[in-house]
Order: C-alpha cells, then sequence, then structure tokens
C-alpha cells in the first residue's frame, strides 16, 4: 500500500479462548516483529506460551507479576512489557464507592468467573477489602452465560444490595446480559472500566482505560528503535474515573449519595 | 558448454539481487502482530491506532 509505513497482522479471537493459542501460534509464524495483545492476563498467557523471543507488548493486565509475565514492573527481565491496569488494587475502592454510593447497603454481592485463578485472587482481595469497610460480601461463582441468571437470583435471595462484577473475558462480553438481570433485580452494578456501562451498569471505577491503549502504541515504538522489552518498565495507569449511568439508576429506581455523585468523572444521562 | 556457465552465473547473480533487494525493501516496513482477546469496545483501538498516528507510524489498516 502506497505511503504504508507499518503492517498489522491483525487477529481477533471474538472471546472465544480456545483460539488464542492457535492464533499466538499463528502471529509467531509469521516471524511479526512484537506483538501487541488487546487483553488481559487470559490472553497474553496463550502468547507468552507462544513465543519467548518476539517482544510483547501489554494492553491491560491487572496483575503481571502474579501472572508470571514479569520479574517486576522496573525491570521486566523478559520478553513482555507494556502497561497494567493495577484493576485487582481497585477492588476496595470499588467497594468502598459503592457503599458510600448506597450507603444502606451492607451485602455486596461480588460476581466472578471461578475458572479463572486470578478473579479467585481477586475475590479473596475484595472479602479483605469489605472487612476492614465493616461489608459483607457474598461469592457469586460463574462459569458460562448460563450461570448469569441463577447467580442474580441468589444475590436477592441473599438480600445483597448490589453487585461488583470483577472483569474478564467472560463478565466483560456478556456485560448487557448481566446489566439485564441486575437492572430486573433492582440492583446497582459497578463495574471496572466506564466502557463497559455501554451494557447498561449503573457505575464504574477503574483506569482510563482507552489511554493505556494509546500509550501501548509508545512501546510499539520503542521496540521497533531497538529498545529490549526486558530493558522497557511496565507503566500503570495515570487517570482513573468514577463514572455513573443515571439512566440505568432510573430504571432501577435508586438514588445515588449527592456527595458521590459529585464526585464524577463523567454522568451518562 | 563456454556461453552457459557465465549465462547460469550471471541468471544466479541477477536472482540473487532480485531477492536481497525485495528483502531489504520489506524489511523496512515494520511488521506488527496484533491479537484481540475479548469483545473490548472498538474505542480502545482506535486509541491505540492514534497512539500509533502521533509517532507518524500508521499509514495501514488493522
Amino acid at each position: 500500500m502506497e505511503g504504508q509505513n507499518i503492517v498489522v497482522e491483525y487477529r481477533d479471537a471474538q472471546s472465544h479462548e480456545e483460539r488464542y493459542f492457535e492464533l499466538a501460534a499463528e502471529l509467531v509464524r509469521l516471524k511479526v516483529d512484537l506483538i501487541v495483545v488487546g487483553g488481559g492476563a487470559g490472553t497474553v498467557g496463550p502468547v507468552t506460551k507462544a513465543t519467548r523471543i518476539i517482544p510483547i507488548v501489554m494492553t491491560n493486565v491487572s496483575d503481571p507479576i502474579g501472572a508470571g509475565f514479569i520479574g517486576s514492573f522496573a525491570h521486566p527481565g523478559g520478553n513482555v512489557t507494556g502497561l497494567s491496569s493495577v484493576s485487582h488494587d481497585l477492588s476496595g475502592k470499588r467497594l468502598e464507592l459503592l457503599k458510600e454510593s448506597f450507603p444502606k447497603v451492607s451485602r455486596i454481592a461480588v460476581l466472578y468467573d471461578v475458572n479463572n485463578q486470578t478473579k479467585r485472587d481477586e475475590f479473596k482481595d475484595t472479602e479483605r477489602a469489605a472487612q476492614s469497610l465493616g461489608a459483607q460480601v457474598q461469592s457469586l461463582e460463574v462459569q458460562s452465560p448460563n450461570d448469569f441468571d441463577t447467580a442474580l437470583k441468589a444475590a436477592t435471595q441473599k438480600r445483597s444490595g448490589a453487585v461488583l462484577v470483577l472483569p474478564n473475558g467472560l463478565t466483560n462480553t456478556h456485560r448487557k446480559r448481566i446489566a439485564e438481570l441486575a437492572t430486573k433485580s433492582r440492583l446497582p452494578t459497578m463495574w471496572a472500566e466506564s466502557q463497559l456501562l455501554d451494557g447498561g451498569g449503573l457505575m464504574s471505577y477503574g483506569p482510563d482505560y482507552a489511554d493505556l491503549w494509546h500509550r501501548a502504541a509508545i512501546y510499539v515504538d520503542k521496540i521497533l528503535k531497538g529498545v529490549k522489552p526486558a530493558d522497557l518498565p511496565v507503566e500503570r495507569p495515570m487517570k482513573f474515573e468514577l463514572v455513573f449511568n443515571l439512566k440505568t439508576a432510573k430504571d432501577i429506581g435508586v438514588t445515588i449519595a449527592p456527595n458521590v455523585l459529585a464526585r464524577a468523572d463523567k454522568v451518562i444521562k | 558448454m563456454r556461453h552457459k556457465i557465465p549465462l547460469i552465473m550471471l541468471t544466479a547473480f541477477i536472482l540473487a539481487s532480485v531477492h536481497l533487494a525485495h528483502a531489504q525493501s520489506t524489511k523496512k516496513i515494520p511488521h506488527i502482530g496484533f491479537l484481540r482477546g475479548p469483545e473490548y469496545p472498538s474505542v480502545y483501538i482506535e486509541a491505540f491506532r492514534q497512539g500509533l498516528r502521533e509517532r507518524a507510524m500508521w499509514r495501514g489498516k488493522i
């Protein structure tokens, strides 16, 4: 193509996890100069299994040390570098914001993919954070989209007053379904990123993910100029945002505490 | 026979030159892979593209 100065081999697994390995292997066979991974640990993992040589740029891995991708943020040490969302560290903050937004809520249900080790760890962290906040949490374990209905019914049965959704491929992909069921049960939902509110969730607190993906291009530039990924520190988010969807609040029939609403970075009307 | 050997050598030389030139021209354009896992909002992909454009690296198509 005339004027083209980069060739991108784009592979979209469309949330089919069984395809991650196959597509990662395909990119390695093509001998690309580097691989950018648009996904969390579940997507980066198969790419690290496919190559220990080709540089890998993460866009938003929550805990890259825990996942075994890097030695440290300052010195990644291998062929993986890029951006971490440090999202797992924010569970406590999300619980706190939920409680502040809805002060009468004492029990919060936590919906997560139980097949994902990172999410199981994140749930434990959330449980610990809840204790220090004086809140109770209810575990809503899901394995497939078929489990959402039962999970949200369990939340109502146990009288949980809100749902915190731990982000991963399963919950992100089916955000609309989860939000619909929660609205039907009149439960406010807290999400890890503002873009996920397009499914109809009520609120979100997390890094500005678009900014993380934007910054991934800096890594591409540096690596193509010869910097080794092992020497490129992994960076954290610089911007965080609290967003409310007032349309959903109206549908559910809840009022958000005005002092928290006033702190919102964005309000969807 | 006297003519054939130089001809074969010449052909081989030309072919090798063409091959080298081709290899050099393709090498100049970085070739990167992009694996998209979950169905993230397209605004993220656009943010990445924008980042590449700002570094004058993006005139291709994802």
